[in-house]
């Protein structure tokens, strides 16, 4: 059992430390993933979330420590390579504005496959499809996009390549509830049909409680990762008052009743 | 990544590995090629992903898809109802065809972009009067800022470029008049291009280039932010906030570095004449005020604030016209130097053929 588990670990991440000056972010995090997890990475602002985000697709090179997917150093991967590994869903969706939703899903195709321009259209409508939009939405241009359908397209454009790990930096954040709630389920969704590994930065409590396998909590420099009831019996102050504040109880409520009726 | 591996028996395909966008080609051409078998094996599957799924699906058409996984049957699934409808593009018009749209819409939208400039000209001459009205709203200090980022900054360069000018209007002259034998006339031709033309024309587009420019991008870049509109709701004019400084300072600065454009190109033309024909210094100043008078100075000078008015508009307004996106600030602010050097260009020309027609 244990050793399945250990070829199953998607990745490591081993003493990570970053540090802005004399003021240290991250002292030395261990955590691993599991192929097929959700995990979320939450913690209060100026914890180092989006940080130990960048640090995990290699975007920052941590001060110490190192992060391996499927048994590899993210920093000695070949851009090709880490295309193929990950997609990212930035905070700020990042799409290309002079190109067309379905150009910038077509993007990477383009790059990295061989294929036709026909197939690539193709593969892209899938995506497109996949995230929740429709085929029209693909000729337009992210400024035409509602924040709801900047938030999909830039997701079609993350899966263009059929990752293994899908990295989401505050995915809900800017989306009414409504919209919120669906992106969730979406992520459930491609979770369980495409076997995606999703690691997403968030303080969205609702996030945390009902789509997270498990909940990484980032404060005083470490990282304690669980899962969530664990995490909400925890001792430390801040990732109790996290919890079990007024706004997590209300999440844990609702995470509660919406499991209680599916 | 692990391999894909596809076999052909009698009447079955077994495909075996992973099924994925990495093995796209392979995949298809096998599949393309197995001929009327009837059967596709997938015991062996070990990875598969939506662009695999697609292609199974493609070929499902007319084959039985065996031994499938029944997790990889809820991908199947997702992907066919995700899969395009096969329904033909509508079929894009001839090149050719395009550029003449393009030219027609570009063509309407002259008169709209006019009408637009002319309004936008009027809302600036009511904050000027304004302004002179109450004097006290006037914002010093952001004109005194925009005087030195114009002007002082940018002494160095229109004085290099006066000085390249005349000495290129000195060399062409020279070598042109000295064929009739009338080389000492070449101080003529220097202080009358430089003084009525060259000096005031080279500043307005260098700063049209330079801070023309400038406005656009830095108020578009506000526009981007939400600054403008935040300054709206904080009971702000941004007209009054962000126009009217830079439309004084400009109207302000550019005659002055019109004065040392034409200081300098005199001063640059003596030089070169002294080195080209041995002629003294105070032989050419004397032959500058023989040939060129007070008129010429004017003239040049009456341009200078026609040219800052423009300039400054034309940049500001297209800053105020960005919309949203990064991309936009780049747009405008191409845009903006464009119209900005042709608007200076053609009314250059009318005040030719106006100043000949007074007899100026």
């Amino acid at each position: 059992m244990t050793a399945r588990l250990k070829s199953d670990i998607i990745l490591s991440a081993r003493g990570i430390t970053n540090r802005f000056g004399a003021q240290t972010v991250h002292d030395k995090l261990n955590f691993d993933v599991a192929r097929g997890e959700i995990i979320g990475i939450a913690g209060g602002s100026g914890s180092g979330k989006s940080l130990l985000l960048k640090t995990l697709i290699g975007l920052h090179r941590s001060d110490a420590g190192q992060v391996d997917i499927l048994g590899k150093n993210i920093q000695q991967l070949a851009p090709a390579e880490t295309a193929f590994l990950y997609g990212v869903l930035f905070q700020e969706d990042a799409l290309f504005s002079s190109m067309s939703v379905l150009q910038n899903i077509m993007l990477p195709l383009r790059e990295h496959t061989s294929l036709s321009e026909s197939e690539q259209i193709d593969i892209a409508q899938i995506k497109l499809a996949l995230a929740g939009l429709d085929a029209k939405t693909g000729a337009k241009y992210p400024s035409e996009l509602s924040g709801g359908m900047t938030r999909r397209a830039s997701m079609a454009r993350a899966l263009a390549l059929d990752p293994l790990i899908l990295f989401l930096d505050e995915p809900t954040s800017g989306l009414d509830p409504i919209n919120a709630a669906a992106f969730d389920e979406l992520l459930i969704k491609l979770n369980h049909a495409l076997g995606v590994t999703i690691i997403l930065v968030t303080h969205d409590l609702n996030t945390l409680f009902t789509i997270c396998d498990r909940v990484g909590v980032l404060t005083d420099k470490k990282i304690r990762m669980d899962k969530m009831q664990n995490l909400i019996k925890s001792d430390d102050p801040w990732i109790k008052e996290f919890f079990t504040g007024p706004r997590g109880q209300g999440a844990a409520m609702a995470a509660r009743s919406a499991h209680g009726n599916g | 990544m692990k391999d894909l591996r596809i076999e052909t028996h009698d009447n079955l395909v077994k495909i075996a590995g992973s099924l994925d966008l990495q093995h796209f080609a392979e995949a298809r051409e096998a599949l393309q090629q197995r001929g009327g078998k009837r059967e596709i094996d997938l015991s062996g599957l070990t990875h598969l992903d939506t662009a695999g799924a697609w292609l199974l699906l493609q070929a499902a058409g007319h084959a039985k898809l065996e031994h499938l996984r029944p997790e990889y049957q809820t991908l199947l699934e997702l992907v066919k109802k995700a899969a395009p409808k096969k329904q033909p593009l509508p079929h894009p018009l001839p090149d050719w065809m395009q550029t003449i749209i393009r030219l027609g819409k570009n063509t309407l939208q002259l008169w709209p972009a006019a009408y637009e400039f002319i309004a936008f000209m009027g809302h600036a001459i009511v904050a000027l009067g304004n302004i002179i009205r109450r004097p006290s709203r006037l914002r010093l200090n952001s004109i005194t800022h925009h005087m030195e980022a114009i002007g002082i900054n940018a002494v160095f360069i229109v004085s290099l470029v006066a000085m390249v000018i005349s000495i290129v209007i000195a060399y062409q002259g020279q070598v042109q008049l000295k064929a009739v034998g009338a080389e000492q006339y070449t101080v003529n031709l220097i202080a009358v291009s430089v003084l009525r033309e060259m000096g005031v024309l080279l500043t307005a587009i260098m700063i049209a280039g330079r801070s023309g420019s400038a406005f656009t991008a830095e108020i578009g870049t506000m526009r981007v932010r939400q600054e403008v509109d935040a300054l709206q709701t904080m009971g702000f004019e941004p007209f009054e906030l962000l126009v009217v400084p830079r439309l004084i300072a400009l109207l302000l600065v550019l005659p002055l570095l019109t004065v040392l454009a034409d200081i300098v190109g005199l001063f640059a033309g003596s030089f070169i004449m002294h080195s080209l024909t041995g002629m003294s210094i105070p032989e050419y100043f004397q032959r500058v005020r023989d040939s060129a008078s007070w008129k010429d100075f004017t003239v040049g000078m009456i341009k200078a604030p026609v040219f800052a008015f423009v300039i400054a508009l034309v940049g500001c307004m297209h800053g105020l016209k960005v919309s949203g996106s990064a991309e936009s600030v780049g747009k405008e602010t191409t845009a903006s130097v464009v119209k900005a050097i042709f608007l200076v260009l053609m009314l250059d020309g009318f005040f030719s053929i106006y100043f000949q027609q007074v007899g100026l």
